[in-house]
């Protein structure tokens, strides 16, 4: 008599799980019958056709009490019904969009032409007799302060190293680019004031949103920008342009960006509202637009791809910002003018990202985008000029190099202008 | 009757928080999907509604089923995330008329593969594309879907569809079925052979060596796939490797065995690639389930 159980050499439970599995899973074969019945004359009814009229009756789900406590409304959803929607398509030009095209499509989409290297004759001559010689220390230690003393201390984008994509570096605190470049723009500002008393940055509006909506070629464009610093004067710039230079206008071509359209890297949308804001009241005494200061802020411009932005790109930023300045401007004295404008409207820009600085000047002739040919409308540019090379901590001592003397005339100049 | 799954296991059964499996062991019954047929297990991209040339945030999968969240593909997970480049592998160009031209903005280095990745732009349309081997930004490209007579001069970077290229072009991107974006061809460096016509088909020659015969309609794009020597660069070190997603892995392989190592076989015959009409098979599966 066995008393102990008999063990098996293979596990019969495994092998029985394996056979279920295996064979578990059956293919229905088609047979050849339905064809034979369908020969002999028989009819052939599937019996799905018969079931289907016999319903099932299913238990009805309580559907459990919604809880309004934390109720959240939904997102509003983007179609045709919402408040905002329009047939006709948008191009979006907000204040972070750079181009693909760069300065030649800025050109095409403000029907703009450069008659001269570098500034006006007028300005140039102006920025040569300018004497600041007792400035240049005071504009340092604006520098620094800016850049290096302040106290505000947050998170700085990580820094990265393409040929050790696995590095990480410690983190980097320091100023946001958004306040170092506030900083510098009102200290530059604040020095002009003091030092000439013509200087019409004594009136200047912070963050001033200017939205104007622009046809061209049969398209929708609206700029939405902030004009970071705007100097105001109660009197328009005078015309920059001299008899040559108008006449000139005709024999330059706009540049060509084939195969690209010029609303190409534009953000296209069926959601926005088509309206003209100026930022300074229409009744004000300093009501027009004198020098505009943008700010390139890294972390917010950005290309579409990330790829990085180039120099010919942030020019073209600047020409639009004049453009649009001086549209709204233009508007705003004028009314609703469709094509040649009483008198050139001009606003002078500068674009600053804390270090390299650029000057221009945008002339508004006429507000006939169309085409290229006939009256285009002017625009003078300097090159990148940098301010410094370093302003930082160098070993544990706040060092301001390679300072450049002519940031500072031109500044001066297009203030006091 | 008693069931076949123990006691202990039904007990022990864990729900995983993020993948929302069951625990396995020999005794649940699980079925692995296959691979090999063209299924990414390494990361997965949530495509917007929309098609865009903004790079995409990227989730790593570590070689996991991103349904089931079982994992499939030993040796794959970690690895530095490269945000995605949403590649258009559709070269639709008019039949008549003048060809689509588009211009060459910029070639990105894509982490995501192999071959570098070209951003071009047509009238109001930015998008990417799988750049070719001598690509490079102002090169403008045309895309045409007529088949004439003659057959074009081939220039690099250009789509026609097959019918319309000479024989013996070395082209990349090439589709399976007209219309559905390219299928061969879209490694670095691999291009695919146009060898002979035959009949209303055209026998194209893969980077494998292998024949295939395809439709007169099929798009493909002159050149070789850009970065041509990506194979040639060895990867070098062990974190390099960790750098690129793979896992640790075991070099252990037998001699004798006739399993490891390089295999000389012959040349399969030319596969003609035609959509078959499958049929529906209808399956059944027997359980012991009694509730």
């Amino acid at each position: 008599m066995r008393l102990t159980h008999s063990l098996w050499k293979q596990h019969l439970g495994r092998m029985a799980k394996k056979n279920w599995k295996a064979h578990g899973k059956k293919v229905i074969q088609e047979s050849d019958e339905l064809k034979n019945l369908e020969q002999l004359g028989l009819p052939v009814i599937d019996i799905n056709e018969v079931v289907k009229d016999m319903k099932i009756v299913e238990r009805v789900k309580e559907e459990e009490p919604k809880d309004l406590k934390h109720w959240v409304e939904p997102p509003p959803v983007m179609n045709n019904l919402h408040p905002l929607y329009k047939a006709r398509q948008c191009y979006m030009h907000k204040n972070n969009t750079v181009l693909i095209g760069g300065l030649d499509q800025a050109k095409i989409i403000a029907k703009a032409v450069e008659v001269k290297d570098g500034l006006p004759k007028m300005l140039e001559e102006k920025i040569e007799q300018l004497n600041v010689a007792d400035m240049h220390k005071l504009v340092k230690r604006s520098i620094l302060a800016s850049h290096v003393f302040d106290a505000q201390q947050v998170k700085l984008p990580k820094l990265h190293d393409p040929s050790r994509p696995a590095w990480q570096f410690p983190r980097v605190y320091g100023i946001s680019d958004q306040r170092r470049n506030y900083l510098l723009c009102e200290k530059l500002v604040q020095l002009c004031n003091s030092w000439s008393q013509k200087s019409s940055a004594l009136f200047a509006v912070n963050n001033g949103r200017c939205v104007v909506p622009i046809e061209k070629e049969g398209d929708l464009i609206q700029f939405d920008l902030t004009l970071n610093m705007a100097l105001l004067s109660s009197v328009p710039h005078e015309k920059f342009s001299s008899q040559e230079e108008e006449e000139n206008i005709y024999k330059i071509d706009l540049p060509d960006i084939y195969p690209l359209k010029h609303t190409v890297s534009c953000e296209k949308t069926h959601f926005y509202e088509s309206k003209d804001i100026f930022p300074v009241n229409k009744f004000s005494k300093f009501s027009h637009l004198h020098t505009i200061i943008i700010h390139h802020n890294e972390t917010q411009i950005k290309n579409l791809h990330e790829t990085k932005v180039l120099e010919g790109q942030l020019v073209g930023r600047c020409l639009l910002h004049g453009f649009a300045a001086a549209v709204s401007q233009a508007r705003q004295l004028f009314g609703e003018v469709e094509k040649e404008l009483p008198f050139p409207v001009s606003i002078q820009c500068i674009q600053t990202d804390g270090r390299l600085f650029d000057f221009s000047i945008f002339q508004l002739n006429t507000l006939d985008l169309n085409g290229s040919e006939g009256m285009k409308n002017m625009f003078w540019v300097l090159p990148h000029l940098e301010l410094f090379s370093l302003c930082a901590y160098d070993e544990g001592r706040p060092t301001l190099q390679g300072y450049n003397p002519e940031v500072l005339k031109n500044f001066m100049a297009f203030c006091t202008h | 009757m008693m069931s076949f799954r123990p006691l202990v296991t039904r007990l022990l059964a864990i729900k995983s928080d993020v993948f929302g499996g069951i625990s396995r062991n020999f005794a649940t019954n699980v079925d692995l999907p296959k691979i090999g047929i063209g299924v990414n297990y390494r990361r997965r991209i949530k495509f917007p509604d929309e098609y865009t040339v903004k790079p995409l945030d990227v989730q790593n999968l570590g070689g996991r089923d991103p349904v089931t969240g079982r994992k499939i593909v030993n040796g794959i997970g970690g690895g530095i995330k490269h945000k995605y480049h949403w590649v258009d592998l559709k070269r639709t160009g008019p039949k008549e008329g003048p060809p689509l031209v588009e211009k060459v903005l910029e070639i990105i280095v894509c982490g995501n593969r192999g071959a570098h990745v070209a951003l071009v732009g047509s009238g109001d349309r930015l998008r990417y594309i799988l750049a070719s081997e001598n690509m490079k930004p102002g090169d403008l490209i045309e895309t045409s879907g007529h088949i004439p007579r003659n057959a074009v001069r081939a220039k690099e970077g250009d789509a026609h569809p097959l019918a319309a290229l000479p024989v013996g072009t070395v082209v990349h991107n090439v589709e399976k079925f007209p219309g559905e974006g390219g299928k061969y061809g879209l490694s670095a460096g691999t291009f695919c052979t146009i060898l002979r016509h035959l009949g209303d088909r055209i026998i194209v020659q893969l980077s494998s060596k292998r024949e295939v015969s395809l439709a007169r309609e099929c798009m493909a794009t002159v050149g070789r796939v850009s970065n041509v020597i990506h194979n040639q660069i060895p990867i070098g070190s062990a974190q390099r490797s960790r750098e690129l997603g793979n896992r640790p892995r075991s070099g252990l392989w037998q001699r004798k065995t006739g399993r490891h190592g390089r295999k000389l076989r012959k040349l399969p015959p030319i596969q003609e690639v035609n959509k078959s009409v499958a049929k529906e098979r209808k399956t059944i599966s027997l359980t012991m389930s009694l509730s």
